[in-house]
This record gives C-alpha cells, sequence and structure tokens, in this order.
C-alpha cells in the first residue's frame, strides 16, 4: 500500500521525471525465531540525479536494510526498485552486474571494510580487473587518478591499509567506490567511526566529488546535525517505516512528526548557553520490537504528543499515512495524525525555536594574529 | 585558590606510557587536574589523546604493559602509590566506572540483581536480602521500570539503554564520591542518550558525586560539564569553566574541532575541516603538536612546547616566553586546571575573542 490519498499525490516525492532511484512498497524481512521480522515495510521513496536524500533513523529503525536492499545486498520481500528506469527487482543475474556497477556502497568502517593484505593500489584496481576494464596500463592511471580525486598521494600506491589513518582509509574505500565510475552511491553511516576532527574532511570531500562527477547519494546516518550539512532531502525511519520524508531546511524548520521532534530535542548542542535554556523531550522506554510492532501509529506507546493530547484512539487504532501536507508547504510529508495540533504545542515551539536559527554563534575565527 | 570548592582529587604531573615491543610509548604527558567536590568535568578528546588513558590510571584501571608516574591525591593518600589491594577497597567504595559499552561489562552469567548488589554485599557488608531490596531501589533511581521483577533477568534480556542504567545503578550502589564516566553513551541512540544524561546529571554534582565525563562529543558536555578539559597528544592543552570555554576557546585546536562540527542549529555551505591528523603519541614532533595542523602557528610554535597558561597570559606570552614560564610557575595551584581556577590555554597563539563565527 502507498501513500495514496485522494487529496495527496500517489508520491510523496515531487514528481519529477529525473529520479535515478526508484523505491517503491519495499518490504524485508528476517526469520527470527519462528516469526518474520519486517526490518523495512512498506517504504517509498524516490532519489533525484544529482541530490543526496538522507535517510536517518535510530538503531534497529531499518535504514541500513533499506540501503543494502537498494544494491540488493538482501533480497526483498515484496516492492519495486527503479535504478534509470531499469528493474532492479527483475533482473537476471548477468544484467544485475551491469546495474550494480552503476550504484556502490561505502560502509561505515574503514577498518574492517577494506582487504588488510591488499595494497592501496591493488584494492583500487580489483574492481576494474573483475569488470575487465581497461588495460594494465590503463588501470594503473586510473588507480594514480583515484587515489589524487580522493585526496591522497599516489606514491602510497604501495602502502597496505593499516599504514593509513582512519580517515585516510575512508577515503580509499571511497576511492574504491568511485572505481567503477558509479552514478548512485549509497553511503551507510560515512563519517560514524571517524575521529572528529576528520569528519569534516571527509564530509566534505564527499561533496566535492558529488559535484565534480555528478553523483547522487543515499546517506544513512543516525545524526541529525551531519544529515542537516550534507542532505537536499530526508526521510526519517522508525521501526521500518518512514515517518517523515521532506526537504532538509524544512524539517528542522517545521518538523511534521512528534518522533522528530524528539529526534531534534535529543541531539546535544554544542553550546552551553542553548543546552542550559533548552527543555527536552524525553522518550518513554525503548523502540518496541520490529517481530511485534505496535498497532495503529508505530510510535504511539512512546509518543509525548499523543500522552499531551490525552492519548486520543485513532493513534493506536489507525495507522496514519505518510502524506503530503498544506500545513507543511505542500513538499513535505508526515505519518501523523496530529500535526496540526502539535504545531500548537509549546514543547514543539522550544525545540524548533532551538534549533531551527540557522544561524550559529562560537567562538572567535582563527586568525593569525599580528607578530607582536 | 578555588572558589570555596572542596578538591576531591589532585593530580599532579600524571604520565601514563605503553610498552610496545621494546620501547615505552607516551600516552599522558604530566597531566595536572583538580577535581572539585561534586563538580562534573568534561574530559575532551579525539582517539589517542590520552583521556581515557588518564582516567583509567586515577584509579588503577590500566592494562599491564603500561607504566604510570606522577601523583594522585585522594583523601590523603596517593592512589598511584596504593597496592592493588587497597586500590580495590577504594574502587568498591569511593570510586566507580561506568564503561562505554554495557554489553561487554556486565557479566553475561550473572543475574542483574546479582550484579547490582554484589559490591553491596562485598564492601558494604549488606545481607543478600538487604542488597537484593536496595539494588531493587537503585534500579528505580536510574529509571529501570518494574525494578524488583527485573531483579530476576539476565543482561541479555535488558536493551542498550536499559543495561547501560543497570551500569549506572551499579556503580552507585556503594555511593561513590567519584565516578568516572567513559563515553557512556557512544554505544548508544541519540534518543536514549538523552535519557542516560538525565541520570547522570541527577546522581551527581552539588551533594553528590563527582564526575570525570570522558567523550569526544562537544554538545554533551556543553550540556552537562561544569568544567571542561580539552586534551591532544597527550596532554591538556585547554580547561576552563564550560560557558568560557565554549564562549571565547583559546586554543586553536578547540576552536577548529568547535567550528568543524556539524550543528543541528545551523546549516552550514560548507564544514571547517582541520586538515591533517593528530600526531601518534610515539612520533610527537618539536614544539607544539598541533603546531603542524594550526592555522595559528607562529614561528616559536615549532620550537617550543606551551606550557598551560591564564589565556590573558598566552596572548602575550611569545614576545616574553621565559618571563611567562616564570609568572606561570608562580601561579603554583592557580596554574593548574581546577574548580574556581582561571581559563587557561597551553598555545603561544591563541584566538582572539570576537567576531561571531
Amino acid at each position: 500500500m502507498t501513500a495514496e490519498r485522494d487529496d495527496a499525490p500517489l508520491r510523496v516525492d515531487a514528481e519529477r521525471d529525473d529520479a535515478l532511484l526508484r523505491v517503491d512498497g519495499l518490504r524485508v524481512e528476517f526469520p527470527v525465531a519462528g516469526k518474520r521480522l519486517r526490518a523495512v515495510d512498506d517504504v517509498s521513496f524516490a532519489v533525484h540525479r544529482e541530490e543526496t536524500l538522507a535517510v536517518v533513523g535510530e538503531s534497529g529503525c531499518g535504514k541500513t536494510t533499506t540501503a543494502q536492499a537498494i544494491l540488493r545486498l538482501v533480497e526483498p520481500a515484496a516492492g519495486r526498485i527503479t535504478f534509470d528506469g531499469l528493474d532492479v527487482l527483475g533482473l537476471p543475474r548477468r544484467r544485475l552486474q551491469a546495474v550494480r556497477r552503476r550504484m556502490q556502497l561505502v560502509f561505515q568502517d574503514p577498518f574492517t571494510s577494506l582487504n588488510p593484505r591488499l595494497p592501496a593500489g591493488r584494492i583500487l584496481s580489483e574492481p576494474l580487473e573483475i569488470h575487465r576494464v581497461g588495460t594494465r596500463n590503463e588501470r594503473r592511471a586510473r588507480v594514480h587518478e583515484l587515489l589524487q580525486m580522493v585526496g591522497l598521494d599516489p606514491a602510497h600506491a604501495t602502502r597496505l591499509p593499516h599504514a593509513f589513518s582512519g580517515g585516510q582509509r575512508q577515503r580509499l574505500a571511497i576511492a574504491r567506490a568511485l572505481a567503477l565510475e558509479p552514478e548512485l552511491i549509497v553511503a551507510d553511516e560515512p563519517v560514524s567511526a571517524l575521529d572528529v576532527s576528520v569528519r569534516a574532511q571527509v564530509l566534505n570531500l564527499l561533496a566535492d566529488l558529488r559535484e565534480r562527477l555528478h553523483l547522487t547519494y543515499v546517506v544513512i546516518a543516525h545524526d541529525l546535525a551531519l544529515v542537516r550539512q550534507v542532505s537536499e532531502r530526508v526521510a526519517v525511519m522508525y521501526l521500518g517505516q518512514i515517518v517523515e520524508m521532506s526537504p532538509t531546511e524544512d524539517l528542522f524548520r517545521a518538523p511534521g512528526h512528534p518522533y522528530t521532534v524528539a529526534l531534534l530535542s535529543a541531539v546535544p548542542v554544542p553550546d552551553p548557553e542553548v543546552e542550559v535554556h533548552r527543555e527536552r523531550i524525553t522518550l518513554r522506554g525503548d523502540v518496541p520490537s520490529p517481530i511485534d510492532p505496535p498497532g495503529g501509529c508505530r510510535f504511539h506507546p512512546r509518543c509525548w504528543l499523543r500522552e499531551q493530547l490525552g492519548n486520543p484512539p485513532e493513534c493506536a487504532t489507525t495507522k496514519p499515512e505518510l502524506s503530503r501536507r498544506a500545513s507543511l508547504g505542500g513538499t513535505h510529508a508526515a505519518a501523523c495524525h496530529f500535526t496540526e495540533e502539535m504545531h500548537a504545542t509549546a514543547r514543539y515551539r522550544d525545540t524548533v525555536s532551538a534549533v531551527a536559527a540557522g544561524h550559529r554563534t562560537g567562538p572567535a575565527d582563527v586568525r593569525v594574529a599580528e607578530a607582536d | 585558590m578555588t572558589d570555596g570548592t572542596e578538591l576531591l582529587l589532585s593530580i599532579r604531573d600524571l604520565s601514563v606510557e605503553f610498552r610496545s615491543g621494546r620501547a615505552w610509548q607516551p600516552a599522558v604527558r604530566a597531566v595536572s587536574h583538580d577535581v572539585g567536590v561534586g563538580e562534573r568535568v568534561g574530559v575532551v578528546g579525539e582517539s589517542g589523546s590520552g583521556k581515557t588513558a588518564s582516567a583509567m590510571a586515577l584509579l588503577g584501571l590500566l592494562p599491564d604493559n603500561a607504566r604510570v608516574s606522577g601523583s594522585v591525591q585522594f583523601d590523603g593518600r596517593d592512589l598511584v602509590t596504593l597496592p592493588e589491594r587497597v586500590l580495590r577497597t577504594i574502587r568498591g567504595n569511593q570510586a566507580s566506572v561506568i564503561y562505554q559499552d554495557p554489553f561487554s561489562s556486565l557479566n553475561p552469567v550473572l543475574t542483574i540483581g546479582r550484579q547490582v548488589s554484589e559490591p553491596l554485599i562485598a564492601h558494604r557488608g549488606m545481607s543478600a536480602k538487604q542488597a537484593g531490596q536496595r539494588a531493587a531501589e537503585l534500579l528505580a533511581l536510574v529509571g529501570v521500570p518494574r525494578p524488583k521483577d527485573r531483579l530476576k533477568d539476565y543482561p541479555h534480556q535488558f536493551s542498550g539503554g536499559m543495561r547501560q542504567r543497570v551500569m549506572i545503578a551499579t556503580a552507585l550502589s556503594t555511593g561513590p564520591r567519584f565516578l568516572i564516566a567513559d563515553e557512556p553513551t557512544t554505544a548508544l541512540d541519540v534518543t536514549v542518550q538523552a535519557q542516560i544524561l538525565d541520570v547522570l546529571r541527577e546522581m551527581t554534582g552539588v551533594g553528590g558525586a563527582s564526575m570525570l565525563l570522558i567523550t569526544h562529543d562537544l554538545g554533551i558536555v556543553a550540556g552537562i560539564a561544569d568544567r571542561v578539559a580539552v586534551m591532544y597528544a597527550g596532554r591538556v592543552v585547554e580547561a576552563g569553566p564550560t560557558r568560557s570555554l565554549f564562549a571565547s576557546a583559546a586554543h586553536p585546536y578547540t576552536v577548529a574541532l568547535l567550528q568543524s562540527l556539524p550543528r543541528i542549529d545551523a546549516r552550514e555551505r560548507r564544514l571547517r575541516a582541520i586538515e591533517g591528523q593528530a600526531p601518534s603519541p610515539g612520533e610527537l614532533p618539536r614544539g607544539c603538536p598541533f603546531a603542524v595542523r594550526c592555522a595559528n602557528r607562529v614561528d616559536r610554535c615549532l620550537q617550543d612546547d606551551p606550557p598551560l597558561m591564564p589565556i590573558e597570559l598566552a596572548r602575550v606570552a611569545a614576545s616574553r616566553p621565559d618571563e611567562a614560564r616564570r609568572e606561570v610557575a608562580a601561579l603554583g595551584d592557580d596554574g593548574v586546571p581546577g574548580p574556581g581556577r582561571p581559563h587557561l590555554a597551553a598555545c603561544w597563539n591563541p584566538a582572539r575573542p570576537g567576531a561571531p563565527v
């Protein structure tokens, strides 16, 4: 079932015809203790050419499984994935290889995703050899080019992964993903294993590469602060479903789902003046098991808004559709029965005013001072 | 001088080295720091900065290949020279540690009740029944629902956030005066992190335990710490009251770290990256270890590793370094990070306060 309604168009995304990737009604199941765990349950979205879509959520929300399903690293139980007009799930093995080349995955952990026994140059030439790209000399030139592209010294092609720092290893992993000139990069938490001071380097590199190579990104992340910097649109997932889908800035200025508001409220801001005045929305309990998800709205047992509204019955009985709302500016969809009511609450206003500012104050710029 | 806060812990020239083959690699280099009673101190740094090694050294919790020197005064005793037997009593009674990973730090084959009551029986001489009652109270205190029923459960029956609550309950069971929390929320989701930080905030502070909160996340520190120490390459490079440190960060590393963070309350067209990477502790360059990455570098930085100085002094120190060193020495304890002490930075050319970023 999709988010179809009389008052809302079929898809929650703008009906742009330049979608590189479309995911419709995706469902992924895993057998667990004789039951089926629906890790992803009826997820639909589109990714347009040369945009970055961020998929954000907490552990167990299905964001990584969604990424893996796009690349067919796990087989979906239902749904349709269309890449550049090609039906990915319907493709025979041979033709799947050709499509897979055009989409690549960058993993979270550059310490485990690179073969420790292969030197950097071999790590980069391997995909070229497998796909029989170029002559030996052409491949060598390509490796040189790839290393330069990600800001590594081509002279280090003979080094093994352990001789590189974490940030450099992630650069190498990105170079490997780029080797076959893909159009889509799916990056699963690309910087969360890195030290804080090198995260910005890698994020800036990804931004530069997107522009230079006209890439399209799906970035899987748990960090909303990062999402705000890197993406044009955001899908927020909770317990296997998308609960909100929005142009990035709209999500921070006027979130439409109480779970998104709780997430925004929970992210620490590195500014004690902001922190001291902030009132946090603390969610009760833990995320329920996806083996037996709550009925109605899946978020309802933990929802602060439902409690504040006096537990209206539809939250527990009726699944709210992910639909675009006029009250959310028409391009922004949220799966909540009470978005408008939420916007009238003080907790919503407090949370949003703490994060929406869009400007920052902070320490002085570092400048080289005049010699004393 | 302090602001009247009584000191709980006085650390002087604490150094830690790890044996690597035949060589000793420095991890913590002559760190001095005072912690007040009921103070919450954030220790911020990246991997290899020495933040965890310096904290674990306080309670003798480093592995066998570590060598510790310096002194740690706690209750009139020097923890560095105490035998393991005595340290163990202190760890059970007066000081506790909350680790990053609640999965590996709870015993999987013992019930939660056993694990929370164990220190009460061992160190407080309670009967099993008394300890069980107290354990249930503690679990309730840290927000574990149905605490009495849950005493019978095993760690795997708890979620990550609940396990971390159990860890905190265990750490608090004997009413310690000193708590080390080492990245206590790094393994947790952000909404659960918010819950755990609330618990830590309630359980520490004025009238309660002092806490050393070790983290890489400046956001967490901003919301919970009274004071912050920033570590880089085994040293404290900047320290001060939380507000002062965030509002007028002086060390270019702190400034750069703050600027490079993606912030939820702002959208940047481009993040300001810190180029390069931290030096490995075994290959420290001459001079200031941050100099090679530093936008504020002056000639002296490459020759001469600056001491921690009050920031007003640091701004003029480069032109008269020997005098500045004498002034720092004359400050005595006031030149050491601690409650009520001035905002300090180890830099010959600190950032100037002023223009918003």
